[in-house]
């Protein structure tokens, strides 16, 4: 189970994350949505101990990020949009280097697996440095998946990725969470996040503009609009024109939000 | 009529400069960096000062040893540019960025534009290092417009040499590249072999014993390569770099001047005619040996790693030693794939280490001479040529911090390849000297052991200063300029604390066992477990410093933006 609790992050004087909660509870996957520059990446990233967080908290299967930190980045897998890897590895030694960092024991099989389902039998010597975008970002998947999270974070997974590739990923996803694990997916590819996400988080220059099940999304805002189509998109386009005045009020309208967000700059400063 | 430097390229030079200033500006927005750019400013306008004032007070050189010494030096760049060439992998003569090559070269600009753009790049970065060199060599150059137009064309010329010669490189056949190869480390080594043997004749001569060695050393050198550079070979090998220096220290105007400065301009600009006909060569080269490849059928997948490099491949899991061996196994396959550039770098400091072995000393001051040569190449060379560690994982440092790894762990993992690396490399040294003179193999093991400690600290301090003040390689600009001054004072600041705290350490050891009357002996016993103590204490400060740095960097705010 992941847990977040008032996460705020600031990069300089930009508020990038405010005061987000949420959860996601075993066996559910949660699609992160909201236009570029909403924070999802952000959030991802600090729940993974990769930024320091500013204020708030993280959980993983109940260990804390501030108090155990280990046990959580054992439990969490994270596959960035843009994967780095290590250019002097092939793909067999970055699968190595996983196993051997994570303690998985045995892990041969697990390998030839992970290669043969991505279609990376291949290219298993080939030097990272020399593989194409959508090859790095299924090495990339293959690393996250050996190392069996119980947290798996997925930031634009389908970048780069083949038709095959993707009909994989998304069976695996669910696969995964059918087995337990909790699943975060920011996407801007709708029709996928339909297709297996169970939660939607809609974030919006780092606050949360709605937190809920697919369902509860697609009736608030699709029917609201009287919008025919009821698919995840239409409900997404439709909730912008609410979104979009609750942002305008941000912004120009109230004077109380806009102080409420230099408070909230200084408090993470000065944590 | 195609433009041969169309306007919107002349934009982007000018857009990229103030991209630059505002780069380094923004290196004063948060606290540290504001900090460490602050004491950098002030420490390199110190540096500075005090060079202009060592400038302006200092007596002009002779014109002409002036003359012959700026010839060896611009030809000694020349070679060091070949070298460069020949040992670099993959071959870029036009050095491209990644931007420049996604947005540049597909961009409607002809290639001979692009040349153009490349070669007003290398001129302008060009012009500011010949007005350095000039204002530095200001007494010395006797009419200092012409002097510096010559050091500006002096060094634009190598720099269009260096092109060149890169693509000659890139066009010829691969048999060819190795001869060049080949050829350039036989230019390089021979002159060098012939300069030490006959310095270490001069220096065994029973009439010169009495001079310090390191002064003897210096001087013989100089003597030798005197000797060599006035030879007809010397004198034929720097005749084209002559009139550059003889431009460069032109005493009056006169026709004969005025001729040479015409002269050089013309092989400048006919070096630079020449980059756009290499270039057009040099891809039509490419197409021509890519395409044959492919009828021979020659070429295997992409990326294919070699047969020696698969056999690594085979290695089993790494111990995972609380994720320390997985780090630095990581690090070793790195340098397992730069072993022949790791083996130059470290094969000429081993020659030179070895150098005190052919003169006729007792076996103490042989090893003190073998492990000082080690020590001082420790301290300047291998921090730069082992860079497998932390500063070679700027992009990598968002996976490095989401291992589940305690960062001390990771942090010993990112040091143990280096660390192991110059180890092996000063016991080659030391086992060889030993094997080959009267040294003591006792002396020999305790020396190899401290070394060990100094190898320690060395990078640990190298990679601290790399997180206060994180880079990227072949970066250029103001904030390079002041991490090199940082760097430099930093350096220089630990050696003179070092080497006081062991003269007293040493002198106290005396005093302490010849106050409790023990013999000469407990004094080095007393010595070295003192001395291992403190480089102990220091190395554990050192090392809890780099943790807590590394547990607060931040990679989206920290790293430095792609070059």
């Amino acid at each position: 189970m992941i847990e977040i609790n008032n996460f705020s992050k600031a990069y300089g004087s930009t508020l990038a994350v405010n005061d987000l909660t949420f959860a996601v509870p075993s066996g559910q996957i949660l699609g992160l949505i909201g236009r570029n520059g909403a924070g999802k990446t952000t959030t991802m990233r600090a729940l993974s101990g990769i930024i320091p967080s500013g204020a708030g908290e993280f959980m993983v299967d109940g260990f804390s990020l501030s108090d155990a930190p280990l046990e959580l980045k054992r439990r969490t897998a994270y596959v960035a949009d843009d994967p780095r890897l290590f250019s002097d590895l092939s793909v067999e030694q970055h699968l190595k280097f996983q196993a051997s960092v994570y303690g998985i024991q045995k892990p041969a099989d697990e390998i030839r697996k992970l290669l043969e389902l991505f279609e990376l039998e291949s290219k298993r010597h080939s030097a990272a440095s020399t593989l194409s975008r959508g090859m790095r970002q299924k090495l990339a998947i293959c690393c996250a998946y050996l190392q069996a999270p119980t947290a798996l974070l997925l930031d634009e997974p389908m970048t780069g990725l083949d038709p095959h590739a993707i009909r994989v990923l998304k069976d695996t996803i669910v696969n995964r969470a059918a087995q337990g694990c909790a699943v975060i997916i920011s996407s801007h590819l709708l029709a996928m996040v339909e297709d297996i996400c169970s939660q939607i988080l809609i974030l919006d220059c780092g606050e949360r503009r709605f937190w809920g099940s697919n369902e509860e999304f697609k009736q608030r805002f699709a029917q609201s609009e009287n919008n025919d189509s009821n698919t995840l998109e239409a409900a997404f386009f439709s909730s912008l024109t609410e979104l979009g005045q609750d942002l305008a009020s941000t912004i120009h309208g109230s004077t109380g939000s806009a102080d409420r967000h230099s408070q909230n700059i200084d408090s993470i400063t000065q944590q | 009529m195609e433009l041969v430097f169309p306007k919107v390229l002349n934009h982007l030079l000018w857009i990229r400069f103030q991209g630059k200033l505002k780069r380094w500006f923004g290196g004063f927005q948060s606290p540290r960096r504001r900090l460490i750019t602050l004491i950098g400013t002030v420490l390199g306008i110190i540096w500075v000062s005090q060079a202009v004032i060592g400038i302006l007070f200092r007596k002009a050189a002779e014109h002409d040893s002036m003359v012959r010494l700026s010839a060896v030096a611009l030809t000694l760049y020349v070679f060091w540019q070949v070298l460069k060439t020949v040992t670099r992998k993959p071959f870029e003569p036009h050095e491209w960025t990644d931007a420049e090559k996604e947005i540049l070269l597909a961009a409607p600009i002809s290639p001979h534009q692009l040349v153009s753009f490349r070669l007003t790049g290398l001129a302008v970065g060009t012009f500011v290092k010949a007005l350095f060199v000039s204002i530095i060599l200001l007494p010395d150059l006797p009419i200092w417009p012409i002097g510096f137009i010559g050091l500006f064309l002096g060094l634009v010329f190598i720099e269009f040499f260096r092109v060149c010669f890169e693509l000659i490189f890139m066009g010829i056949s691969p048999r060819l590249r190795w001869v060049c190869r080949g050829s350039a480390f036989v230019m390089l080594l021979g002159p060098i072999a012939i300069i030490w043997y006959r310095t270490l004749i001069v220096m065994n001569s029973a009439a010169t014993q009495d001079l310090p060695m390191s002064i003897l050393l210096f001087k013989s050198i100089l003597v030798e390569m005197n000797a060599i550079v006035s030879s007809k070979i010397g004198v034929g090998v720097l005749s084209v770099m002559a009139s550059f220096s003889e431009a460069i220290f032109t005493q009056a105007f006169s026709v004969a001047g005025l001729l040479n400065l015409l002269k050089i301009t013309l092989i400048t600009g006919a070096s630079g005619a020449l980059v756009y006909r290499l270039d057009q060569w040099s891809r039509l080269r490419a197409k021509q040996q890519e395409s044959l490849a492919v009828r021979k059928g020659s070429l295997g997948s992409i990326g294919a790693f070699s047969h020696a490099s698969a056999s690594m491949a085979r290695i089993r899991v790494p111990l995972r030693i609380n994720g320390m061996g997985a780090v630095a196994w990581r690090q070793l396959v790195g340098a397992y794939h730069y072993r022949m550039t790791l083996s130059i770098s470290l094969g000429i400091p081993a020659v030179l280490c070895w150098c005190p072995l052919f003169l006729d000393s007792n076996p103490e001051v042989t090893l003190v001479s073998v492990v000082g040569g080690l020590l001082f190449y420790s301290f300047l060379l291998l921090p730069s040529a082992l860079v497998l560690d932390f500063r070679r994982d700027i992009d990598r440092f968002d996976v490095l911090k989401s291992l589940p790894v305690a960062t001390i762990w990771l942090a010993i993992g990112q040091l143990a390849t280096p660390v192991i690396l110059a180890t092996g490399f000063q016991a080659g040294v030391l086992f060889v000297a030993t094997v080959f003179s009267s040294i003591i193999w006792s002396q020999a093991i305790l020396a190899g052991v401290i070394l060990v400690g100094f190898n320690l600290l060395i990078f640990t301090g190298e990679n601290l200063i790399f997180l206060l003040s994180p880079y990227r390689r072949n970066q250029e600009g103001l904030d390079v300029f002041i991490r090199t001054v940082l760097t430099f004072t930093g350096k220089g600041i630990v050696f003179a604390v070092a080497v006081s705290a062991l003269l007293f350490w040493a002198t106290l050891s005396v005093l302490i066992v010849s106050s409790l009357g023990l013999s000469a002996g407990w004094a080095v016993a007393l010595f070295c477990a003192g001395l291992l103590l403190m480089m102990g204490t220091v190395e554990a400060l050192l090392l809890v410093g780099l943790v807590r740095l590394f547990d607060r960097f931040d990679p989206s705010e920290d790293c430095p933006a792609l070059n």
